[in-house]
């Protein structure tokens, strides 16, 4: 990833991990149910570990000679991405408690 | 551009400030005459239009709540019939939404922003002029709907198929979807003003670590406006064209699905909590750090969570949906989102709480209505983490626990917030103080009044009454409690009497306010009260995130602008580096017509699908009027 690109990857892989996850939350009960596998569960847990990768990128950004304004961009991704890998965790959580045939 | 026209140019730099002035005046002022006031594309005075408006609708909506509690305070009572009750309850939610909460938040970014970035007027004026007369034109629509006894029945998020052709009889569920159109049109405008003024006009130096926190609010909202409006505009479309051409987007008998507009309306719906709550939160920040003294606390913190907030409130809108029969686990997937926004929520508000105790907080008025607003909104914030947990919802779902629930939010989070932030600028705005005493008044009388009135609306949705009932029989235990809330509206409604006395005469004999009365941090206290056509005399350099506590005396400033015709910098998204000098446009008669034009395209097309082939002629001719060359300097970018 580029430099430039790789102080924004918290703000960038977190949330777009979180939305396809959401998406998917929607999608995967009905297969779930019918093959006996969680695939919300697989899914979740995969989205957490992009988001955790977008947020450690960013954080590989911190340094003493960085600019004051990229440090700034840097952090804010940072923890964004924490943001999100929580509510990813969260969504993994319930994907592993509730049976995905209840109605 | 020509080395003629170079030579002919009258830069800023020779000029003394009364030169200066005079020419800036000449270049910026909105000439009088009623034709000129309308052509104006002044920031300034469009936001002033459009918070005076949505004010107006805030007294109508509220007049109607005044008249369902009337109704609601004694079982059976016959004040109201059934229909009349349905059309109160549907134009209440959709004034207060739609032509008040969004409207008003968007018109305190109009005037703050381009005066927090240190510019002279929004992007795009004309776009920004044409927004307001098409607001003004739904709102028009619904309100004459209602006073010819034509007004929506359907609810604020009027759900089909009560809205389809099947149930929807007349035209009333068209008007809504139509008045829905207008504030759509307008509201994706002004965001878009919002994000290049935010992104391209910032003063030199105010790099994205210094843009104020209100700034930033107004930012994401505006980015959320963009992301959510389209799938409102979607709904609202293909419900207009279920009733008028027969499609069947929402008839399931005929492959359509009536959850679709559940789906489509709630992503808009819920994000749309966000649209009226961030900019409170960039208000309320605002206000804290002015009254406690300091910087606020957490800076970064709170840039984050207003972002957070804004991506995460695309995630939640199907909490509103938990009753009707989705897989228990995708909803649970909702309810972890809406548990997970209450961090960011939780965030700023520890920020906030940590600048005050770290702050000398001087408790004025503005500071009031912001502790009002953090206890209401705390509640607020704890019963959505309670009805996001569906079991819960299932049994409290359209019940009073859901409407004493988001009045906490949408009132406690914005409203207060709002009439914070009207004490705070008015005096930028109009150049006079409100009264501190009046605004203790109002603030108690609101406060004391608002909680009165909604609290044991929390208990009487658990004691099952239902949201939506124009009456209730004498046997059921609600009687009590209706009454006693009807009589605490009264009290919330003196409350907001007072702090309209407190405006009419503020602005007719208030004290002079003076250029910065509260001794603020933020640009638009470095220029007068109320601020010149120009805003500046010279744009402002900036190098900290407090510049008027970093330089109170004197601020730097550019050069180098012509003044003699509107021209202003354009700057770098990330650093607000210099980059050009841009034209901003003159005042132009074309945005009222097009809106005109749009109006009655957008008002025709109730009644037949040609008025939008037809309709279309004359919104072509306003928009090439619009475009036109006319020979002006600011013609040449």
């Amino acid at each position: 990833m580029s430099t430039g690109i790789a102080k924004y990857a918290g703000l960038l892989l977190a949330p777009g991990a979180w939305a396809i996850n959401t998406q998917l939350g929607q999608i995967l009960p009905y297969v779930d149910c019918g093959a006996g596998v969680s695939w919300s569960t697989v899914a979740s847990f995969v989205a957490v570990a992009v988001a955790f990768a977008g947020t450690v990128v960013s954080h590989a950004r911190f340094g003493p000679s960085e600019a004051r304004t990229n440090l700034f961009v840097a952090k804010l991704n940072v923890l964004a991405g924490l943001a999100f890998v929580f509510a990813l965790l969260m969504q993994g959580a319930a994907a592993m408690l509730l049976d995905p045939c209840l109605r | 551009m020509t080395e003629d026209r170079k030579q002919s140019s009258l830069m800023d730099d020779g000029l003394d400030d009364a030169e200066l002035d005079w020419h800036l005046l000449k270049s910026w002022e909105t000439p009088r005459g009623i034709w000129k006031v309308i052509a104006t594309v002044d920031h300034k005075i469009i936001a002033r239009r459009y918070i005076v408006t949505a004010f107006v609708f805030l007294i109508l909506g509220g007049m109607l709540a005044v008249a369902m509690r009337i109704q609601l305070a004694r079982p059976e009572a016959r004040i109201l019939d059934p229909d009349r009750y349905n059309q109160i309850f549907t134009m209440h939610g959709s004034t207060m939404m739609f032509l008040f909460a969004v409207p008003v938040m968007q018109a305190m970014a109009l005037y703050l922003v381009p005066l927090m970035v240190g510019t002279r007027n929004i992007a795009f004026p004309r776009l920004n002029a044409f927004s307001y007369w098409i607001i003004l034109a739904g709102g028009l629509l619904l309100w004459i709907s209602f006073a010819l006894d034509a007004a929506p029945d359907i609810g604020w998020f009027a759900y089909v198929p009560l809205s389809g052709p099947e149930y929807g009889s007349g035209k009333r569920a068209d008007i809504w979807a139509q008045m829905i159109t207008f504030t759509e049109l307008s509201a994706l405008a002004v965001a878009v003003e919002i994000v290049v003024t935010v992104f391209k006009q910032r003063a030199p130096g105010m790099s994205l670590d210094r843009i104020p926190l209100l700034v930033w609010s107004m930012l994401v909202m505006a980015f959320i406006v963009i992301m959510a409006m389209p799938a409102i505009v979607f709904a609202s479309s293909t419900l207009i064209l279920d009733r008028l051409v027969e499609t069947q987007f929402y008839n399931p008998a005929a492959g359509g699905d009536a959850l679709l507009w559940q789906h489509l309306f709630w992503f808009f719906g819920h994000p749309e909590v966000y649209i009226i709550f961030l900019p409170a939160a960039g208000m309320v920040s605002t206000i804290v750090a002015t009254f406690s003294r300091r910087a606020i606390f957490g800076y970064l913190p709170l840039v984050m969570a207003f972002i957070a907030t804004g991506i995460l409130a695309f995630g939640l809108w199907v909490h509103h949906m938990f009753v009707v029969g989705l897989p228990r686990l995708g909803e649970s997937f909702f309810t972890a989102s809406s548990m997970a926004i209450a961090v960011p929520a939780g965030i700023q508000i520890f920020c906030w709480l940590a600048t005050l105790w770290l702050g000398r907080p001087v408790f004025a008025t503005p500071l009031l209505f912001v502790i009002g607003f953090i206890v209401t909104f705390v509640i607020g914030g704890l019963t959505g983490v309670m009805v996001a947990s569906v079991p819960f919802d299932t049994q409290v779902h359209d019940t009073y626990f859901v409407v004493a629930h988001f009045h906490y939010v949408l009132v406690g989070g914005a409203v207060f917030p709002l009439l914070g932030a009207i004490y705070y600028w008015f005096p930028k705005m109009t150049g006079r103080m409100m009264s501190e005493r009046l605004g203790r008044w109002a603030f108690g009388l609101i406060f004391v009044g608002f909680n009165l009135t909604f609290f044991p609306m929390h208990i009487l949705g658990l004691l099952g009454m239902p949201r939506r009932v124009y009456t209730y029989q004498p046997d059921l235990p609600w009687g009590g409690l209706n009454l006693f809330i009807s009589l605490s509206a009264l009290l919330l409604v003196s409350g907001f009497l007072v702090f309209l006395i407190d405006v009419l005469v503020a602005w007719r004999s208030g004290e002079p306010a003076g250029p910065n009365p509260w001794k603020a941090a933020t640009l638009e206290w470095a220029t007068s009260s109320p601020p010149p056509a120009y805003n500046f005399r010279r744009i402002p350099v900036v190098d900290a995130r407090d510049p008027l506590w970093r330089y109170p005396e004197e601020l730097a400033v550019t050069a180098g602008l012509r003044v003699d015709r509107r021209e202003l910098i354009v700057s770098s998204v990330v650093e607000a580096l210099p980059e050009a000098r841009e034209s901003s446009p003159r005042d132009s008669i074309w945005p009222f017509w097009a809106a005109i034009a749009t109006s009655i395209m957008l008002i025709g097309s109730i009644f037949t699908p040609w008025a939008v082939v037809w309709g279309s002629i004359p919104i072509a001719v306003t928009l090439v009027g619009w475009f036109w060359p006319k020979g002006t300097a600011e013609d040449i970018s």
